[in-house]
């Protein structure tokens, strides 16, 4: 099967983006709605994100592909307004996140975790502060967000977390003495220290050999099991997307190409995705510049 | 018949050592080198003064030997409060350059006209010299130590400040980010993730400022503001010269012991 646009490739009985849920779809509520959004970098650049809408419902996970460029970073971390959207709309567990003031935003933000592509973790700072910072929103006094002085509510509570990523032996280890695969863990122990409602996650398994990349989306699809959160993660392995996806969701030049159920989608045929972009397809300036 | 072996003079081949200089950046090395000799002129310079001056010198180093060490106790007392003058100098300047550095920080500050007021203190504390500070807070406080600690401070805030701003600047915004992303505060990112990023350099900073500070605090007592340099002036005024050599002497132990700690704990802590 090739790829489609989006308009084409939505198959009967499956939602349009935005759509609510078709009659005899079990209910299940929307946490997540995109419709329309777009950004561009500069005044001279090319859209980096294009109408994109989707929809991501409890307990649901969606896997967003596509080649480097296509948008998928950018496309995560407007949804939280780490980067400012230019255009559209978002609502995130009931709450419209575009006209949302900062204090607002800090509040909806504490409910949806992140885990980055790089772990993002605080080098000096020992493995349990920074599972602990995933609760800086909830305990707001500074003592709260490191080993030597939080409470011993609080670090039991992050050693729970790490114990359920197995690695409570690495509690007082510098987390810049880590690997990968464990530091992505660590990230996650963090992100269940915030006790999220939607989890984000931008290529998790990208930096690590394919064991620990493996361990990394067990993590996830355990996570899903055991607390029911709906889960976005991009991702360049196709098998991932294939074997931890509820639905797929491919972008394309920052367009939504096409937004299934991961059963209807042909993997085999998803090459155009990473391919060259067809002339008819690009600019006049990207086919005049490159 | 032509030696094979010698090769053919290819010199004139060769690009020159150095790019010859367009006629703009002739002029400017010119007016440079001329601008240099003009300073030499304006600071009277003069190599036959200095000859003339250099049996003087011999004599005043003749009559510093022997270092006379009779008043050993009493330096030594001097010198313990000149390195508490600087080491409480350095730890209030450390302190109060902490909230600065984050105003005076592009990535983290407020807002831009907080930046730009937190830049101006900053930029002002250090161009003025700790001497400066020194006078004016012996005016404002009275003479002794306090007027010195004071000074160092002033002088710590202007050093200290402006590096821990860099380093705060060039942290990575990784973590930065995470902490954003999970709802944290501006203080919990600056607490969780901007210190714990910047702290090597700022402790090393931190170092050379209690270095400068020790340095500073043998000076700050020539204008009443406390420590060993009220002594060495006392005792160069009243030509008592070998009592001076024993103060330099007991300067130069106290820098040297400073300097190579703080360069062994540099070494341990980055």
């Amino acid at each position: 099967m090739s790829v489609q646009p989006a308009e084409t490739a939505v198959v009967p009985g499956a939602r349009a983006p935005g759509t609510a849920a078709s009659p005899g779809a079990p209910h299940r509520s929307e946490q997540l709605t995109v419709r329309g959004l777009r950004k561009r970098y500069g005044a001279k650049e090319a859209d980096v994100l294009q109408d994109v809408a989707f929809v991501l419902r409890e307990g649901e996970s969606l896997a967003v592909i596509g080649a480097n460029g296509s948008g998928k970073s950018t496309m995560l971390r407007c949804c939280l307004r780490l980067i400012e959207p230019d255009t559209g709309e978002i609502e995130m567990l009931g709450q419209d996140v575009m006209s949302a003031r900062e204090r607002s935003l800090r509040r909806l933000r504490a409910h949806v975790g992140f885990v980055f592509q790089r772990h993002n973790l605080v080098p000096r700072l020992s493995v349990l502060s920074n599972v602990l910072h995933g609760a800086q929103a909830r305990a707001a006094s500074p003592r709260n967000w490191f080993q030597a002085t939080a409470p011993g509510r609080l670090r039991a509570e992050a050693l729970a977390c790490l114990e359920r990523v197995g690695l409570t032996e690495l509690a007082g280890r510098r987390s810049d003495r880590l690997s990968g695969g464990q530091s992505q863990r660590v990230a996650i122990a963090r992100t269940l220290m915030q006790r999220p409602r939607l989890v984000f996650a931008d290529e998790p398994a990208a930096s690590l050999d394919p064991t620990a990349g493996e361990e990394v989306m067990e993590l996830f699809a355990q996570l899903m099991r055991d607390e029911g959160v709906g889960v976005l993660f991009t991702c360049h392995d196709l098998d991932h997307a294939r074997r931890y996806g509820d639905r797929v969701l491919a972008l394309r030049q920052g367009r939504v190409m096409f937004d299934r159920a991961v059963g209807e989608v042909d993997f085999d045929g998803l090459r155009q995705l990473y391919g060259p972009v067809p002339a008819a397809e690009r600019s006049p300036r990207e086919v005049l510049y490159g | 018949m032509a030696d094979p072996t010698r090769q053919p003079d290819r010199r004139r081949e060769l690009p020159d050592r150095l790019p010859r200089p367009d006629a703009l950046s002739f002029t400017l090395y010119v007016a440079v080198a001329a601008f240099v000799i003009w300073c030499f002129q304006a600071a009277e310079m003069s190599v036959s003064t200095f000859i003339e001056g250099v049996p003087s010198m011999g004599r005043l180093v003749s009559e510093m030997f022997p270092p006379a060490f009779g008043r050993m106790d009493s330096i030594g007392a001097t010198m313990l409060e000149t390195f508490q003058m600087a080491v409480v100098g350095t730890v209030l300047g450390v302190a109060l350059s902490i909230p600065f550095a984050v105003m005076a920080a592009r990535n983290q500050t407020p807002n831009r006209a907080v930046y730009y007021l937190a830049r101006g203190v900053i930029t002002f504390v250090r161009t003025v010299p700790d001497l400066i500070w020194a006078i004016f807070f012996v005016i404002t406080v009275g003479l002794g130590p306090f007027a010195g600690v004071l000074a160092l401070t002033v002088d710590t805030l202007g050093f200290c400040a402006r590096f821990f701003a860099e380093s705060m600047e060039e942290a990575d915004p990784g973590p930065q980010e995470a902490l954003t992303a999970l709802g944290a505060r501006r203080s919990g990112i600056v607490l969780g993730a901007v210190l714990p990023a910047a702290m090597p350099s700022m402790v090393a900073t931190s170092l050379f400022a209690l270095e400068k500070a020790t340095r500073s605090s043998v000076v700050l007592g020539l204008v009443g503001a406390g420590g060993i340099g009220i002594e060495l002036k006392a005792a160069m005024d009243m030509f008592d010269y070998n009592e001076a050599a024993t103060i330099i002497l007991s300067i130069f132990a106290l820098v040297v012991l400073v300097e190579r700690t703080s360069a062994a704990l540099r070494a341990r802590l980055i």
